[in-house]
């Protein structure tokens, strides 16, 4: 099995950012403990999701407050549905920071940092847009979606003493692959996950990439 | 300017900053670094314009040095009298308009770092002082 996670380095972490499933490939999509499996159709093909913004300090005008040297940092959050994709569909994307002196967390969900040690990791300006202009786009945070139930919630925090932000914008960028949800069960004499072609016959899952996403809260 | 993300320190980026000095031999602070967590960083001079904007700043001495005068935390290197950096006002220009008189940029300036902030004077008002900083 190949497996591939957000912020895990396999074969698929590698120096061109392409698609990670073509049509007729499997998909094990991993949402905390509960997974379902997924097949891109033959009919369908992955789709380019060209580069947009993601303005998390939205409504304009809306104020990030300086970095304080005291006490909590004040912060925003804004809750990406940007970044949501037609049902049934998988999303990923690639993200890195437009706005200097910002810094961006991800959650997915809303409690759950998505870059993991203990409290988490951000990036901004300073560490997504060189590997953005050296074409390191293996190194840029990623983020999955499915559908419109794993929607990434971002918070940001002024690195700035001096003056307020009125802008913390992401580019994200990547790809969209249509699915087909497989109806599976488990083979009472082989006890391996299966599911039923088109033609109904039962078929074990040879090979399936994993990618996780988180509940939306 | 060479500042250009891909050829820095990975996780630098610039920032910009200015100061109309309205007071003589007063200290002022151009820019405190972001030295709080979660962000500690420091500041590097990359470029400054010192502007005399009306004819009597002509003449006009800027000194920097690295203080955050919000806050006594972070070390403090230089004061008003012992600059670690100075700037002079000087030019030609005419009673009441600006004009850029010193403009400095990386190449010109001592590679100076800035831990707490930049704390700022000038000998006499009617100054303004911008620079670019490579936040690192």
């Amino acid at each position: 099995m190949v497996t591939t996670v957000s912020s895990t380095v396999t074969r698929l972490n590698r120096y061109p950012y392409e698609p990670i499933l073509m049509s007729g490939q499997k998909v094990r999509v991993q949402k905390g403990q509960v997974y379902k499996y997924f097949e891109v159709p033959r009919f369908e093909a992955p789709k380019l999701i060209p580069p947009f913004e993601v303005e998390i300090l939205s409504p304009f005008p809306k104020t990030l407050a300086t970095l304080s040297d005291t006490g909590a940092q004040t912060q925003q959050s804004h809750e990406c549905t940007e970044m949501d994709v037609q049902t049934p569909g998988l999303g990923q994307y690639r993200l890195i920071a437009l706005d200097k002196g910002v810094l961006f967390e991800l959650f997915q969900p809303q409690s759950t940092s998505k870059f993991q040690t203990l409290t988490g990791i951000g990036f901004h300006y300073g560490t997504t847009m060189q590997f953005y202009r050296n074409q390191l786009w293996s190194l840029l945070p990623e983020v999955f979606v499915l559908n419109d139930e794993s929607t990434p919630v971002v918070k940001v925090t002024n690195m700035d003493m001096n003056k307020t932000k009125q802008h913390a914008r992401l580019i994200a960028f990547g790809f969209f692959y249509p699915l087909r949800e497989l109806e599976t069960q488990i083979d009472p004499k082989t006890n391996r996950i299966v599911y039923k072609d088109d033609a109904g016959n039962l078929r074990f899952i040879q090979a399936a990439l994993t990618v996780e996403v988180g509940v939306k809260s | 300017m060479s500042v250009d993300a891909g050829v820095d320190e990975l996780g630098s980026y610039t920032e910009d900053y200015s100061i109309n000095i309205l007071s003589a031999n007063t200290s002022m602070q151009l820019a405190r670094a972001p030295w709080p967590s979660p962000v500690n960083k420091k500041m590097q001079l990359l470029q400054i314009n010192v502007t005399p904007t009306a004819g009597t700043a002509l003449g006009s001495a800027v000194v920097l040095w690295d203080q955050d005068l919000s806050n006594s935390t972070p070390p403090t290197r230089g004061s008003a009298g012992g600059a670690i950096l100075t700037f002079g006002a000087t030019g030609s220009a005419a009673s009441g308009t600006a004009s850029i008189t010193s403009s400095l940029s990386e190449i010109q300036t001592v590679e100076h770092q800035f831990i707490a902030g930049v704390a700022i004077q000038a000998t006499t008002i009617n100054v303004n002082v911008a620079a670019t900083f490579k936040i690192i």
